[in-house]
């Protein structure tokens, strides 16, 4: 069996606590995975990843920072990762998905923090995450009040930079974000000790804008009638992009695509005709968060589609490299970043937009808004999210749930009772 | 007649109920008894009290409902409480347009039906307020059975209890009861804190002006009738046999099962 | 339902085994290796195997000589609905 003891001692990691970590996730893994039949054999990369997520990865990283290459963690899809990898920096996003981190978040945070939050602060300080041991600086962000006062505690412990997300999309705010990034562009040349230019920045964005192609890929995959991947499996590569080198993620995410498109020319299915397509909406799924997903897909539908930051979010909407000084590029990536409709900006018009143009395009039964407990931005935008979708005649189920199994029989109830709905 | 019976169970978190249906859609048997510890076993002994040419009948199907319904190791199928209050209801109120308010012991319902059909719904959240649970235990905290609280409640005067979590109500009971306050306007508030929970719950959800039914643990308490009526400010229906709903839909669900 | 979980010392074994098997048409799927199979403080990878494939994966293994730690059969690992997540 694979070695990786002394590495995760080098990194300070609390060794017992973190075997307990281990010895749940193969459960998880081979219930939410393996009992699917017919899954798509390019999976096996993510299989593989996920199988040894705290091994192969951080490896990797750690034989890059001996070459004196620095690991950036982050935490939101509103950091530009094209600023980090220009300047031949790493991004790794810091994993928050998993009910062991909450208790050690609970320690030093209320417990009416969401579970996000609680858990990423938990797998730090419980030095049970060797990508949270690995990250050199942690970038953080103001989408919500929680994580802004959690990196607080945070940057008591780990080097923190944060990145004032603006709260409404007028053009100043555009303008402004595009100075949020020039600054940071700063410090990451500060970090990794290279300066940045024009042309190292286009190659970065050609390189992030190859992977947002090939996620979108994969997602284009799933508007088809016949179905030719599941849910759960689209959302664990979606998951594993966030820790990935951006060209190996790209190149698999396409091999995975050649299949599936393979499979809908064949005719080959995941899941029998008719079975209701459900588009989730809400949060974020952290890795290893695969509760709802699990529930939705063994309660007689499918996810077709996901409209979060761990989902359409992270890979929609290009960045312009047409641009010839760092400032046009700047600018660029602001406009690009500034186009995701996270629920902390108001209004949000846009994420409802999205969610019943993503509903139309892959061609959802019914929607399901689910929010981390405790997330105040998402739970209040339930309603206009209802309301509009109502509006449309689509279906919606509003939902709340955190980390914990315990709820999963009242969740049952609840999406059962969905799709018996759905099913008339 | 061809003799077909479909049995529905509904294995609440309080109480179990059964109804047999036969393929006429008539009620031929029934029977309420307490969840007790074990669904499984509970459900066992249901099954060795059903009719025997019944029980023994090929023909007959099993639908299991409630949060116990995996628990039914005989079931030809579970259908969830939702779709089979729904169809209860619709049975028995002789309604194809109606709202259900189902008051239970581990959860509230409010389920929209539009043409026969579910079209919207809404449980209530992981805590026990506003359900029959909530009622329980503070009719526990007074010394007295929920029906006595509840007819008490009817001659007590406006007091409120402010929080809605089960755990912080009781202290606040307790605290009332410390300050003298009459058992009856603690009761009072006690009903009137979960009817004012369906009110709020009811906001997210589109009832319109369609009749409001209540099924349920509590459609005896004719107090919280009433109550519910004042709340919404306006009539709210109810039929002695309403807290089987959920298994007369299911029996619904069985009957027309293959 | 019995199913069989082929581990390694390291990833590059289970790749290379992964790769044989397929090549030979034996189904097989990488999988954690469950708690209860492998060592203490060791996350790593297995190739899981359904019952009626496991006599095949082993001509497999022997004709290729195949590096692996051992075989283990587990029977009930996999419930769809156990509802025990991470």
């Amino acid at each position: 069996m694979a070695d990786y003891v002394k590495m995760w001692e080098n990194l300070g990691m609390d060794l017992e606590s973190h075997d307990m970590l281990c010895q749940v996730l193969p459960t998880a893994v081979g219930d939410v995975f393996m009992t699917q039949e017919n899954r798509p054999k390019a999976m096996d990369f993510w299989d593989l990843v996920i199988s040894e997520v705290h091994g192969i990865r951080p490896a990797e990283l750690i034989e890059e920072q001996k070459k004196g290459r620095k690991v950036f963690g982050t935490f939101c899809v509103f950091v530009p990762d094209e600023v980090i990898i220009a300047a031949d920096g790493i991004v790794t996003g810091l994993c928050g998905g998993s009910q062991f981190w909450v208790p050690g978040g609970e320690e030093v945070l209320p417990k009416n923090t969401c579970p996000l939050i609680k858990a990423s602060v938990g797998a730090r300080l419980g030095r049970t995450c060797p990508f949270f041991r690995i990250a050199d600086v942690y970038v953080g962000e103001t989408t919500c009040d929680g994580k802004k006062k959690a990196y607080e505690i945070l940057g008591q412990d780990v080097p923190m930079y944060i990145m004032d997300v603006p709260q409404m999309k007028r053009p100043k705010d555009i303008l402004k974000w595009k100075e949020e990034i020039a600054e940071f562009a700063e410090k990451v040349e500060e970090i990794t000790g290279n300066k940045l230019s024009a042309d190292k920045l286009k190659e970065a964005i050609r390189i992030v804008n190859e992977k947002r192609k090939a996620m979108k890929r994969v997602y284009d995959a799933r508007k088809s009638v016949c179905l030719p991947i599941s849910g759960r499996d689209t959302l664990l590569m979606t998951q594993i992009s966030f820790f990935d080198d951006p060209e190996r993620c790209a190149k698999m995410c396409n091999r995975l695509a050649d299949e599936l498109e393979q499979r809908i020319k064949d005719g080959v299915s995941v899941v029998p005709e008719g079975t209701k397509r459900i588009l989730v909406t809400g949060t974020p799924l952290a890795v290893p968060n695969w509760k709802l997903h699990n529930i939705i897909e063994t309660s007689g539908a499918v996810v077709v589609c996901e409209e979060m930051c761990t989902g359409t979010r992270y890979f929609e909407n290009l960045v312009d490299d047409s641009g010839e000084t760092l400032d046009d590029l700047y600018m660029a990536l602001s406009e690009r970043y500034m186009k995701n409709n996270c629920a902390c900006f108001t209004p949000n018009p846009g994420r409802i937009d999205d969610i019943i143009r993503l509903a139309k395009e892959y061609k959802a039964d019914g929607v399901i808004d689910c929010s981390l407990k405790f997330c105040g931005l998402y739970d209040i935008e339930k309603k206009s999210v209802a309301e509009a979708l109502k509006a449309e005649g689509i279906p919606v189920l509003s939902l709340e749930t955190d980390y914990e199994d315990s709820d999963a029989g009242q969740l049952r109830t609840r999406i059962e009772a969905f799709v018996e709905m759905l099913n008339g | 007649m061809d003799g077909k019976y479909g049995v529905g169970i509904d294995i609440g978190s309080t109480c179990a109920k059964t109804v047999i249906i036969d393929s006429e859609g008539m009620i031929v048997w029934k029977d309420l008894r307490p969840t007790g510890w074990s669904s499984v076993d509970t459900a066992e002994a249901i099954r060795k009290d059903l009719p025997p040419e019944i029980r023994n009948n090929e023909k007959t199907r099993f639908v299991a409902t409630g949060y116990g319904r995996v628990s039914v190791p005989f079931a030809d199928k579970c259908v969830t409480e939702i779709s089979c209050h729904a169809k209860g209801a619709v049975k028995l109120f002789g309604l194809r347009d109606l709202n259900v308010i189902d008051i239970g012991g581990q959860d509230t319902k409010l389920i929209v039906i539009r043409g026969g059909a579910v079209t919207e719904f809404i449980m209530n959240d992981k805590c026990s307020a506003g359900t029959g649970r909530f009622l329980e235990v503070m009719a526990n905290t007074l010394s007295v059975s929920p029906a006595a609280m509840c007819r008490m409640a009817e001659q007590g005067n406006e007091t409120r209890i402010s929080s809605l979590c089960t755990v912080f109500a009781e202290s606040e009971v307790i605290n009332l009861i410390g300050m003298g306050t009459p058992r009856e306007n603690i009761a009072w508030a006690i009903v009137d804190s979960i009817v004012q929970k369906v009110k709020t719950q009811a906001g997210k959800i589109r009832l319109e002006k369609e009749p409001l039914c209540l099924t349920g643990g509590l459609c005896d308490f004719s107090y919280v009738q009433k109550k519910l009526e004042i709340v919404f400010g306006r009539d709210v229906l109810t039929t002695p046999d309403a807290r089987f709903a959920g298994a007369l839909g299911a029996a619904e669900y069985a009957v027309l099962s293959g | 339902m019995v199913r069989y979980y082929i581990l390694f010392d390291n990833y590059e074994q289970g790749l290379a085994l992964h790769d044989l098997l397929d090549g030979a048409g034996v189904s097989n799927r990488i999988t954690p290796a469950p708690a209860a199979a492998r060592g203490k403080l060791c996350c790593g990878m297995s190739l899981l195997v359904e019952a009626d494939m496991i006599d095949r994966a082993r001509e497999v293994i022997q004709d290729n000589n195949a590096v692996y730690h051992s075989i283990v059969p587990m029977d009930n690992q996999l419930q769809a609905k156990r509802d025990r997540y991470c």
